[in-house]
């Protein structure tokens, strides 16, 4: 299965899971904080932002709060790509269609066709002049030295995500409520939902059906990129997700085209996080996604649970010989 | 961020809301509220409503008590479920969600030539509301704990047809302020 496929399984299960919470007493709640009576998920941020507001730490919050930081950290930001709404619905409203991933998908495939190799070919032997060892070590992980054009573009650990996070806690700090909340893209996703059924459920019209989507649809396509510009969600999670280890996307390098002399950067161009899997620097914004593996046209990329550095510097020995 | 917690908070005026029972400390309420639905959505007598901008921006999308589609029997349930603690434990002995208030405008037994009406005396699970020498209710505030039972069965709106007000006879109403144990406090506003 296409990881983008059960990506979309798990998202349509929350959404299924909030839907069933408005019809029946079930009080499993949104993705501010989902569970079962008291054992439940919450927003990290949120939790943080109640620390602040109220100078209290309800045990019950700290420790939610405890277990979804541990949960971060040993699977980095998976909520972004799992269960976040936000990017489908953008996806959704977006109606001009981005074509550059295409086109760097066919540029791919029309490389690879040029050198006489079928798609998932491994190694052509001969026809393209095979890298460098030097150049091949450079692609690896962790030893990059080299400072590629992939490299170059490396995300910071620092950005203007972590400058919205520390405002809104400020705010939060001084006006004693979760000011993030009020317009959180994720709470104002479900709190339309949450309006338009009371709407038609129980004829409770509310300007809120009108302001909650504009609020909205202002952060999704007026602050365009609110994923990697903006969000302080996000930012909490990268901030957690720095020592993430596992579930990092690897690129094998015997198949990946650029061993082979092809300029290929589909990886990167349908990477929403603006990352370079050929790079472990500023991996741990990945989401886990798996684009990059779903559309790799040399199925060079995968999502091991764990890859040691050392193995991958030894791989690249061995082919290096 | 700063600006929009300035105007969240001062620019949209708040109104006060009757949260549900343990909610009622409302500085504490708003710092902790996450705006989850965990309350309203577990409530199994669905007397939680969601507040909307009409009860301010700060307000929006959080738990508010509605009388007219159920009432309240203190099964916990919401406490247990509310992940930040916004709502805390609560005795519905020692404690109230608001005192339920009267309006002799409205009630059918204050009527001159109505009356009758005794639901809301017959209906309270805690006995909080009493007859006066005429027969007409009146609520015994160190018993009420604002359970909303007699607003939820309150007939005043079927009766008067003319008015289209939604608001019925006996309300239990946000900010009258903590409950005093053995006291008739006096009430604010609404009574006359
Ligand atoms: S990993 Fe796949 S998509 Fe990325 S450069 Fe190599 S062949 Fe292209
Ligand atoms: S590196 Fe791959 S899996 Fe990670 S966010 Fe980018 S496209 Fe998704
Ligand atoms: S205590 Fe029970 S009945 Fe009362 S508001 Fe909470 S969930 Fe509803
Ligand atoms: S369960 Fe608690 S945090 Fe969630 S909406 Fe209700 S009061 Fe707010
Ligand atoms: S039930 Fe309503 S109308 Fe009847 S006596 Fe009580 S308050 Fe008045």
């Amino acid at each position: 299965m296409k990881i983008s496929v059960a990506r979309k399984i798990t998202l349509t299960l929350v959404v299924v899971v909030v839907l069933v919470s408005f019809f029946v007493n079930v009080g499993t709640g949104t993705l501010s904080s989902m569970g079962w009576e008291a054992i439940a998920y919450i927003c990290p941020l949120g939790a943080l932002e109640t620390f602040l507001a109220s100078w209290t730490f309800v045990p019950r919050a700290l420790i939610a709060f405890i277990l979804v930081a541990v949960g971060v950290i040993v699977l980095g930001k998976v909520f972004c790509a799992w269960l976040c709404p936000v990017p489908p619905l953008r996806k959704f409203f977006t109606f001009k269609k981005d074509t550059s991933v295409d086109d760097a998908i066919a540029a791919s495939h029309k490389a690879l066709k040029a050198a006489g190799a079928t798609e998932g070919a491994i190694a052509i032997e001969g026809a393209i002049e095979p890298l460098s060892a030097e150049e091949q070590a450079s692609l690896v992980g962790g030893s990059c030295k080299s400072g590629c054009s992939s490299c170059a573009t490396q995300r910071k650990k620092l950005d203007s995500r972590h400058l919205v996070l520390g405002g809104a806690l400020l705010s939060t700090a001084i006006f004693g409520f979760p000011v993030f909340c009020i317009v959180c893209p994720v709470g104002l996703t479900f709190a339309s939902l949450l309006a338009l059924w009371r709407l038609v459920g129980f004829n409770e019209p509310s300007w809120a059906l009108l302001v909650f989507p504009v609020f909205l649809a202002l952060e999704l396509f007026v602050l365009r990129k609110w994923c990697i510009k903006f969000c302080p969600l996000g930012a909490v999670m990268s901030l957690l997700s720095i020592p993430n280890r596992l579930f990092r996307p690897h690129v094998d390098t015997k198949k990946c085209l650029r061993t082979q002399g092809i300029d290929c950067a589909v990886c990167v161009s349908v990477c929403e996080e603006e990352l370079d899997p050929h790079c472990m620097d500023g991996m741990h914004e990945c989401t886990k996604c798996g684009l990059c593996v779903d559309k790799c046209p040399a199925h060079a990329v995968t999502i091991p649970l764990y890859i040691a550095k050392k193995k991958q510097l030894e791989k690249t020995k061995t082919l290096a010989e | 961020m700063l600006a929009l917690g300035g105007v969240a908070k001062y620019a949209f005026g708040d109104t006060p809301v009757l949260r549900p029972p343990g909610g009622q400390d409302e500085k504490h309420f708003i710092a902790t509220c996450i705006k989850c639905d965990r309350c309203r959505g577990v409530c199994p007598l669905n007397c939680i409503s969601v507040a909307n901008m009409n009860d301010g921006l700060l307000n929006a999308r959080t738990p508010k008590l509605d009388y007219h589609l159920g009432y309240c029997d203190f099964c916990d349930l919401c406490i247990q479920c509310c992940p930040t603690g916004a709502l805390k434990d609560f005795d519905p002995d020692k404690e109230w969600v608001a005192p339920a208030v009267i309006d002799r405008e409205l009630c059918i037994a204050y009527q001159p030539m109505g009356g009758g009406c005794m639901k809301c005396i017959d209906g309270c699970p805690y006995d909080a509301i009493t007859t006066d020498t005429q027969g007409r209710p009146v609520v015994e505030l160190d018993k009420c704990n604002g359970c909303g039972y007699c607003e939820y069965i309150c007939p005043s709106n079927s009766y008067r047809v003319f008015s289209g007000i939604r608001k019925r006879a006996i309300t239990v109403e946000a900010d009258r302020g903590p409950r005093i144990a053995g006291s008739q406090q006096a009430q604010a506003g609404g009574a006359s």
